[in-house]
């Protein structure tokens, strides 16, 4: 090649056309565009995903709400010291996992607040948590004895035999008795002339014997909503009367309590808190008349269709509703709570021997809080809800 | 030695045909961009209002839920404004004194301020829930030293205009104490631009904009579903946010978009 076609080529080759400017420059544009689209995009969906997880989280939360209070555990939230909470953890496939806790603020006043966090997406679009709170309430049977002892007609106190209408905190109760004590009649009756005492028995309170006339059959079998077969038919564990072996808790080796209606002489455990039993506060029922011959130890409800007796050595905490007489006879009969006797026929009922009837107020309350039958849990008719996502900080 | 210059100049049809041609390329990128960055625009617009309406709705319904109608957390209302009760502390009495003032509240979330308008519940006799009732007061004073039983944080508020009702043991442990604020949510203008803004006596903190005159309207709804107009009846509540753009789409209309929920109220 001669050196005029090298120089030829060479200003051949210095032709440069704008085409491949423009084409640089509209992919540039072009891809400016795209990228901002994407970016927007990009922003968008992670707005959209934020949104639902925030949506998500407070379904959660929600949802941890309802599963406690739709399975309420009375005996396991009855037993809970005062300002003292349970927490649960549940973990929902694919959404994320939710705590609970369960404050007991009173002996009917829980605060349940439930924080759901959203584990799905990864660690890019995961962690959006909500937290909101209920407070609930107990709505109870209303079953509540004005007087250690509630009854109409003869009522004969002998021996050493002792009805307190003064308050009392059952030894080892303290933890989950919160509130002030009160103090009620020892007797109330429809007639105060017809309660006498004899030999070295004893009755006090505030005052020792009242006098309501307007005592009625209906003061024993109607408790506001509940009529006496609306109570009985609640009964976790009905038997026919007559004479009745020892009572006492009965529990498995691993701790658990065998109770109900196939463990008919299982009426909880009073006396040990803590132990296997000590939350079973049964609604028993005696279709007939029963004596409790062998003594032993039982809390709840004792419902009785006509008369009951108590032979000794028997210890209960909660409430005694009869129908038809109570008496008591031999040493060691302890009642914790209140007793109603209808005494329908105005029998005399006699309360012999060394037995202690005692109000207590808590003794009554537990017996009917921790009765999953009788209680029911219900948030506040107002002001129940709220959404504690939004009250974090100092 | 003699070069033969065999280098010929462009003509003058190639010259118009390049420009020409290059006027086409150049025009249709330009169209190109032009019509990208009216999309890119329009497409922003666009989520710039959905975003704005999604907010707007997500904050009415953090605090519209909370309401309790029957209670009279719905001062007043109307087409496009609603004054509330909004809720802005919560607690938990853990003590109460029988002389009265002061009541201890243990803390859940952040502290109660002097100041600070509250409602507490009074359960009067514990046994009977049909007798329960809020009470309403000011916290004049406030110790944020103090627990709760279990060594839980607490403050204590003094709060005068309960005093009585907590001589009278209305008041009980574990009664939950609200504190709020009064706000207006609406449609106000601000610098000529309507916003869904949050009033609180003559101040206006614009929240969520630009939004359409008809930016903001409530329906109150009573627990059946129809249209109520009062605010104790009052159970739920739809919102319509709808918001508006000084941008246009190609028909020559503002870029808009709206959202519609119903609210319902939780207490």
């Amino acid at each position: 090649m001669g050196l005029i076609e090298a120089g030829k080529n060479m200003e051949q080759n210095e032709q440069c056309g704008f085409a491949l400017p423009v084409a640089v420059f509209a992919l540039v544009v072009v891809g400016v565009i795209t990228t901002g689209g994407f970016f927007m995009a990009r922003q968008e969906g992670r707005i959209g995903v934020a949104n639902e997880h925030a949506g998500i989280a407070l379904y959660l939360s929600e949802q941890g709400l309802v599963d406690v209070v739709g399975s309420w555990d009375a005996v396991l939230f009855g037993a809970l010291p005062v300002w003292r909470d349970t927490t649960f953890t549940r973990n929902y496939a694919g959404a994320g996992s939710v705590t609970t806790r369960v404050t007991r603020m009173t002996n009917y006043l829980y605060f349940v607040d439930s924080d759901g966090t959203v584990t799905q997406g990864g660690a890019m679009t995961s962690g959006a948590s909500r937290r909101v709170g209920v407070t609930m309430r107990l709505n109870t049977a209303d079953i509540a004895p004005p007087a250690s002892l509630l009854t109409r007609g003869p009522t004969a106190l002998s021996g050493t035999a002792e009805v307190h209408g003064e308050d009392e905190v059952p030894t080892g109760w303290g933890p989950v008795c919160p509130g002030s004590l009160a103090d009620k009649p020892g007797i109330m009756t429809d007639d105060a002339t017809q309660v006498s005492t004899g030999g070295a028995a004893v009755i006090t309170g505030a005052p020792p014997v009242a006098e309501d006339p307007y005592i009625s059959d209906s003061t024993f079998n109607q408790f506001g909503d509940l009529s006496w077969a609306d109570l009985t038919a609640l009964a976790d564990i009905t038997l026919g009367g007559g004479t009745i072996p020892t009572i006492g808790p009965d529990s498995t080796a691993s701790g658990g309590c065998r109770k109900g209606q196939g463990f008919p002489s299982n009426w909880g455990n009073p006396e040990n808190p803590g132990a296997a039993c000590s939350n079973w506060f049964p609604v028993i029922h005696f279709t007939g008349s029963a004596n409790i011959q062998s003594g032993g130890v039982g809390q709840g409800v004792l419902l009785v269709d006509q008369d009951l007796e108590l032979r000794g050595d028997f210890r209960f905490y909660g409430i005694i509703i009869a129908q038809g007489t109570v008496k008591t006879q031999g040493s060691g009969n302890r009642v914790y709570g209140g007793i109603m006797a209808g005494n329908a026929n105005l029998d005399n009922q006699s309360l012999v021997g060394g037995s202690v009837v005692t109000n207590s107020t808590c003794a009554v309350s537990r017996a009917l809080l921790n009765s999953p039958s009788l209680t029911r849990v219900r948030p506040l008719a107002s002001r129940s809800w709220v959404d504690l996502s939004t009250l974090s900080g100092s | 030695m003699k070069i033969r210059n065999d280098r010929r100049g462009f003509t003058l049809v190639e010259l118009l045909i390049v420009a020409v041609v290059g006027a086409v390329v150049v025009g249709s990128t330009y169209q190109i961009m032009l019509s990208s960055q009216r999309a890119l625009t329009y497409q922003t617009a666009r989520l710039q209002g959905h975003q704005n309406v999604r907010a707007g709705i997500d904050l009415l319904v953090s605090e519209l839920r909370e309401l309790s109608g029957s209670e009279g957390d719905i001062l007043t209302m109307a087409a496009d404004k609603i004054e509330i009760r909004a809720m802005r502390a919560f607690g938990l009495v853990c003590g109460v004194n029988a002389l009265g003032s002061p009541i201890l509240v243990k803390k859940v979330g952040r502290f109660f301020n002097s100041g600070d308008s509250i409602v507490v519940l009074a359960d009067n006799d514990p046994d009977i829930s049909s007798n329960d009732t809020i009470l309403s007061g000011v916290v004049t004073a406030i110790d944020t030293t103090l627990t709760c039983t279990g060594a839980d944080t607490a403050q204590s508020l003094a709060v005068p205009a309960l005093a009585a009702a907590l001589v009278a043991d209305t008041v009980k442990n574990g009664a939950p104490v609200r504190a709020f604020t009064n706000y207006t949510y609406g449609l106000y203008t601000v610098g000529g631009v309507p916003y869904l803004a949050r009033k609180q006596g003559a101040a206006i903190a614009p929240l969520v904009g630009p939004l359409s005159a008809n930016g903001v309207s409530f329906v109150y709804m009573n627990a059946l579903g129809n249209v109520t107009t009062n605010p104790t009846a009052v159970s739920q509540i739809e919102v319509t946010l709808r918001s508006i753009s000084n941008v246009f789409d190609h028909r020559g209309a503002p870029v808009s978009d709206s959202l519609t929920t119903v609210i319902y109220l939780r207490n």
